[in-house]
């Protein structure tokens, strides 16, 4: 027994070390430099401060703070929402179109994000053939812009973190027993109370992940709003990446970090915190 | 007998293959009805088709006088036990059973009180907060069969259900499905490849093979008085026989066989001489016997053999015995034991008895089912999957090459 312990040990610490150097460490470094002073050539100053917290309450945060949660949570909920009847189509697939389908999802990946999001920025563009499109239909004006707004940051979100969100609620469903809608049926379960009732909380681990997945890179994100959005549609992510290229603030932006993912953590720990405690109480039942 | 289901022509082809051939039957209202027969003779199909989960491309289902065919699985007054009990997994016992009622929209309180009399039903009183996966396959099964029973279906259908379990567990859950059959007294569908679960549960048997159907009788009807060689041989064992017809007197003919003594049968069939026909006589109806026996009439059969095999089985013996160029299976139940008995070994002479009644004339015989006769050391006890592809070459009533 001791030796196996060691053994994992062993195996363990390469990743142990990893996280502490380059997660644990520079996260408790954000923490510290936001207590710090700012100096006048753009630098860390000496000495302690909590100057930087009290200019947190910048009148401009609270609204985009706001911005920033409700469009993380519309594109996690929309990526979550698409990818749930994909996966089951997915799974139910036979494995020749399953792998051109799931090759399709992946191929994206390969071509560069900035690549990507410029096609978006070409599609959508005031002179773009999309748009003549939508005015020839009548669907639009000549004057609408679809770019450099909110709804556009919305769509290249969602088509960003769409495939993070397919994979691991493909992964659940592939894992699912296709005869359990067969049962639930049988059991004078219409089509839609058996895929609530039984697929569902099948793949409820798979839509777990998915939801991390998509929401902690959509909180953060600041290249898309930066490239397809307007200065309406700044999102947190924009404002940190202003503190430190343009203001030369970085204990503003360590901050301004530290709160995000304060914003980040806080449901995450709510949500397993209520999973304990049902888990308790189920066991005292 | 009020009919309770019934299945009129059904044919299913999946692409080139015809799964089932214009199969008819009907089954009566509280009865166990077994759909029997080796895997791939379209038995699950039928199932899965009065399941509503398959669409038959010709032929109706009938359920209680209403045609049922166009319906969806979940308006079918019929439930299903799965052969792999597809029970929920993140889902107590008690959510499990509790479904079909929540499903169908009835209200908690009477799902309240339903839950408790179904699970002592299955006498699991007090698992209800268990998952699935903390049960053992007989409990799992028993889960099934109480959430299938608690929307009070017409007709209850079990594909397999003993399929998963081990041998002492299938026979102590069959006598349980038999109790709960009785307690409920709804009409079950049995789905086995499996004869002897067929025969111990059920008061009708439909026996198919290759999408069609062979038979349909009572365990004794299909046992005693086989149409087909594969009844004969795929219920219980026999020995075949080949002969012509040598002269009808009465009730009863003589039949000429190559190679074996000519023997004395009743003619149920009505065959007239010179016909060639095919008889099929079950091991336990012989009487093996050191010294010569009487007649018991005119028409009683007396054939001398040599024994080439004994196998003490217990409660009975299996003999394999050469009359001339024959070999006949025979088995013989131990009706007492003396010490002193002088006991029938292997190369002794023996006599054979057996009454002209016993031995049954064949509608249809084909020389492949005697691939069915397995020996009887693998026939005991074994049932896998394959009965008919995996039984070896028997050869013990076989004519033997020169």
């Amino acid at each position: 027994m001791k030796l196996r312990k060691f053994v994992n040990w062993i195996i363990g610490a390469p990743s142990f070390v990893w996280l502490v150097v380059f997660y644990a460490i520079p996260m408790l470094l954000v923490f510290l430099i936001a207590f710090k002073p700012v100096d006048p050539f753009g630098g860390i100053g000496k000495g302690f401060t909590m100057k930087t917290w009290f200019d947190l309450g910048n009148p401009s945060y609270p609204s985009i703070i706001w911005r920033t949660l409700w469009q993380g949570v519309v594109s996690t909920a929309v990526c979550v929402a698409l990818s749930v009847p994909i996966s089951y189509q997915l799974s139910r697939m036979n494995s020749k179109l399953k792998n051109v389908f799931l090759l399709l999802i992946i191929v994206p990946f390969w071509t560069n994000f900035l690549i990507r999001i410029y096609a978006w920025k070409m599609f959508l563009h005031p002179d773009g053939a999309f748009k003549h499109l939508l005015v020839f239909i009548g669907l639009a004006q000549e004057s609408t812009t679809l770019l450099y707004n909110q709804w556009a940051v919305l769509v290249v979100m969602i088509y960003t973190y769409l495939p993070f969100a397919v994979l691991p609620i493909y992964t659940a469903a592939e894992k699912f027993d296709f005869s359990l809608l067969d049962a639930a049926k049988d059991l004078g379960a219409s089509s839609f109370y058996a895929f609530r009732r039984v697929f569902l909380p099948s793949i409820s681990k798979g839509i777990g992940t998915a939801i991390m997945v998509v929401l902690i890179p959509a909180l953060g994100a600041y290249l898309i709003p930066d490239l397809v959005g307007g200065p309406t549609s700044e999102l947190i992510g924009d404002k940190i990446a202003q503190r430190v290229f343009v203001d030369r603030n970085l204990p503003h932006a360590s901050a301004l970090s530290a709160l995000l993912m304060f914003v980040v953590f806080l449901p995450l720990v709510l949500t397993s915190w209520i999973k304990k405690i049902q888990q308790k109480k189920q066991k005292s039942e | 007998m009020k009919e309770i289901l019934r299945f009129e022509n059904i044919t299913k082809r999946y692409g080139q293959n015809t799964v089932l051939d214009n199969v008819t039957l009907s089954i009566n209202e509280g009865e166990v009805f077994s759909l029997l027969g080796p895997s791939g003779c379209g038995k699950t199909t039928l199932l899965r088709i009065c399941g509503g989960f398959e669409v038959p491309d010709e032929g109706r289902v009938i359920l209680d006088g209403v045609d049922i065919s166009d319906l969806p699985a979940n308006q079918r007054a019929v439930r299903t036990v799965f052969q792999n009990y597809a029970l929920f997994p993140h889902m107590t016992v008690w959510e499990n059973i509790a479904f079909g009622l929540k499903a169908t929209g009835v209200d908690a309180k009477t799902i309240k009180e339903e839950v408790p009399k179904y699970l002592e039903l299955v006498q699991l009183t007090g698992y209800e907060n268990r998952k699935p996966g903390q049960l053992s396959g007989g409990q799992r099964q028993r889960v099934a069969i109480a959430r299938a029973l608690i929307n009070k279906p017409k007709v209850l259908l079990l594909d397999e259900p003993l399929a998963a379990l081990d041998l002492k567990l299938r026979q102590r859950m069959l006598i349980e499905l038999d109790t709960i059959h009785d307690d409920v007294g709804i009409t079950f569908i049995f789905v086995t490849h499996d004869q002897q679960e067929a025969m111990s549960i059920s008061d009708h048997i439909a026996v198919f093979r290759a999408g069609k159907l062979e038979q349909i009788g009572t365990p004794p009807e299909l046992y005693e008085a086989p149409r087909t060689s594969f009844v004969a041989a795929f219920i219980g064992d026999t020995n075949f026989f080949e002969g012509h017809v040598a002269s009808v007197e009465g009730d009863y003919c003589k039949l000429k066989i190559d190679g074996f003594p000519t023997i004395n049968l009743y003619n149920d069939k009505k065959v007239h001489v010179g016909e060639k026909i095919h008889v099929s006589i079950r091991p336990e109806k012989f009487m093996v016997s050191l010294n010569k026996p009487e007649k018991t009439d005119a028409n009683t059969n007396i054939l001398h053999g040599k024994v080439e095999e004994v196998i003490y089985l217990g409660p009975h013996t299996r003999y394999w015995i050469r009359v001339d160029d024959w070999r006949v299976s025979v088995v013989q139940q131990h009706f007492g034991f003396a010490l002193d008995e002088r006991r029938i070994k292997w190369d002794d002479d023996v006599w054979l008895k057996f009454e002209a009644d016993n031995a049954y004339m064949l509608e249809h015989y084909a020389e492949d089912d005697e691939q069915l006769l397995a020996l009887p050391d693998i026939d005991e006890t074994e049932n896998t999957e394959e009965t008919t592809s995996e039984a070896p070459e028997p050869d013990k009533t076989e004519k033997q090459e020169e």
